[in-house]
């Protein structure tokens, strides 16, 4: 260990790669919040998955009825939405507590510091495949029909993936430094779950609709949703999502690259 | 080959604190062109480190001692790499290994003998290195079959056995403890002496952060005196000791 012979995006650079070789240590990590939860009862973590089941089903059978659409094949739009929607939004909530929590192993052992928005994103991952479970008995029982546009999901949850890294890991640094991120993300994040085309279709805003792309949870949503519907997602979509992944990961680099070595303190 | 070498080295940290805490307060501040500027008070520089010039050599094992706050921690982040200075200059050679909190990084859901895999994997091993020299690591503990319970079922001790004793993994050129290796029970103490010996043979340079006399007697042949962020002194055992315990003396009276 030599310093200050490496410029700080040397370091920074320094920091993902020893982030990648400890691939085993985020593993199990995040593997082992949801081993625990097997641990306490039978079901596991498949409770979590059966309410989120019960909630589905439910919001389904009310918001066909209130927004007077086809039941059969509103069900499969409203859960993979819903899911995805969960899966980002736990994401970018835990993010802000990834370094808080974090400040005794942080302050004690030298552990590559892009690791811990890492270990959050791997652990929501996990729980998501359990929760495909879910989706997976929607679409028997209302059939989407298959069509290779559903190959499409894997590029889209790539992307998707991408964007949520960048934020978890910014979110994490701006929370450890500023402790009230953590509430105004909460309270934003819900908000912006109505203003999301989660439990209704863009189409409903009638000309309104256009707005809707001003926001770039339906970007990212409609990268995996639109795929699992058996369509294409929109270009734009994809030409925002590669955007705000690009311009993200740029803003979020320089950041790490500037407050990197702070964060040890500031927790 | 192992050294240390430490040229002008400063850390300085800011504490932040109320309202530098806020970024709704930041903003504002910003907003309002910097007229409220009020916030000062909330925010200190702490020079926890300053000019601090060291040079260690194979075969140097320090004794490092100070009074609370006088940077022998801060020394010992920044030689095992978690903090970065914020001046001056470091050179390391060799691989470095620290314990610098015993109970770090154990979960307590799982089980001992999981626990060691966990932490193993922390320290950087792989399952098949753990597997390998797993007897040695249960055989220190000491622990037998509570190693088949979860650790939150574990007395402070006992959880300090097993941390300790899966560290015990860890060969490395440079090794830094802070302060640990005086507690459990006497049985585990010598078994732990032991161990620190073994290390000693292996490690080429040794630094102990330590407030026992007799700890440090035992092991180390030089001492790091720390005092407000400064070096105060470094030199052989025994002058050095009891210079440092006549002034802690006439500091209480």
């Amino acid at each position: 260990m030599i310093f200050p012979e490496r410029t700080p995006l040397g370091r920074a650079a320094d920091d993902f790669r020893r982030m990648l070789d400890a691939w085993p240590v985020w593993g199990l990590l995040g593997w082992q919040e949801v081993r625990i939860k097997y641990r306490r009862s039978v079901l596991g973590p498949l409770w979590l998955t059966l309410s989120m089941g019960v909630t589905i089903g439910l919001l389904g059978l009310l918001y066909a009825r209130l927004l007077h659409v086809e039941l059969g094949h509103f069900m499969p739009f409203i859960c993979s939405g819903f899911l995805l929607w969960g899966y980002m939004a736990s994401i970018l909530v835990e993010s802000c507590q990834c370094y808080i929590l974090s400040h005794h192993l942080i302050k004690n052992e030298r552990l590559p510091l892009s690791m811990f928005p890492v270990v959050v994103f791997w652990r929501n991952t996990l729980i998501l495949l359990h929760h495909t479970l879910v989706f997976l008995v929607v679409i028997l029982i209302f059939p989407v029909g298959y069509s290779h546009n559903m190959w499409l999901a894997i590029p889209g949850f790539l992307l998707m993936g991408l964007n949520l890294l960048w934020l978890a890991l910014l979110l994490g640094m701006v929370s450890a430094r500023f402790r009230d991120v953590p509430e105004l993300v909460r309270t934003t994040l819900s908000l912006v779950f109505f203003l999301t085309p989660v439990i209704w279709h863009p189409s409903m805003l009638g000309d309104l609709t256009a707005y809707v792309w001003l926001n770039p949870f339906t970007w990212w949503l409609d990268l995996v949703r639109a795929p699992l519907m058996g369509q294409t997602p929109a270009a734009a979509s994809w030409l925002f999502s590669l955007i705000s992944a690009g311009a993200g990961w740029l803003l979020t680099a320089g950041v790490f690259c500037q407050f990197r070595s702070r964060i040890p303190f500031w927790i | 080959m192992a050294t240390i070498q430490l040229r002008n080295v400063q850390l300085d940290f800011t504490v932040y604190e109320g309202s530098s805490l806020s970024l709704k307060k930041h903003l504002m501040r910003l907003g309002s062109g910097g007229r409220i500027a009020r916030d000062s008070r909330n925010r200190r520089v702490v020079h926890a480190l300053r000019d601090v010039d060291l040079d260690l050599q194979a075969g140097d094992r320090v004794g490092l001692i100070g009074p609370n706050g006088s940077g022998k921690t801060s020394l010992l982040r920044l030689l095992a790499g978690i903090y970065e200075p914020t001046g001056g200059q470091i050179t390391v050679t060799g691989q470095t290994a620290s314990l610098l909190d015993v109970n770090l990084g154990l979960d307590h859901e799982s089980t001992g003998y999981e626990n060691i895999f966990i932490r193993g994997c922390m320290l950087g091993f792989s399952r098949a290195q753990i597997e390998e020299r797993i007897d040695e690591v249960i055989g220190l503990s000491g622990l037998g079959e509570f190693l088949d319970l979860p650790i939150r079922t574990y007395s402070v001790g006992m959880q300090y056995r097993l941390a300790f004793s899966v560290f015990t993994l860890v060969q490395s050129d440079i090794l830094l403890l802070d302060e640990t290796i005086g507690v459990g029970d006497e049985a585990f103490v010598s078994r732990v002496h032991d161990r620190v010996n073994r290390w000693l043979t292996q490690s080429r340079i040794f630094i102990l952060s330590a407030h026992s006399p007799p700890l440090i007697r035992k092991f180390c042949n030089k001492i790091l005196w720390m005092q407000q962020g400064r070096i105060h002194r470094l030199g052989p055992v025994d002058s050095v000791l009891t210079e440092y315990l006549e002034c802690s003396r006439t500091t209480d009276k």
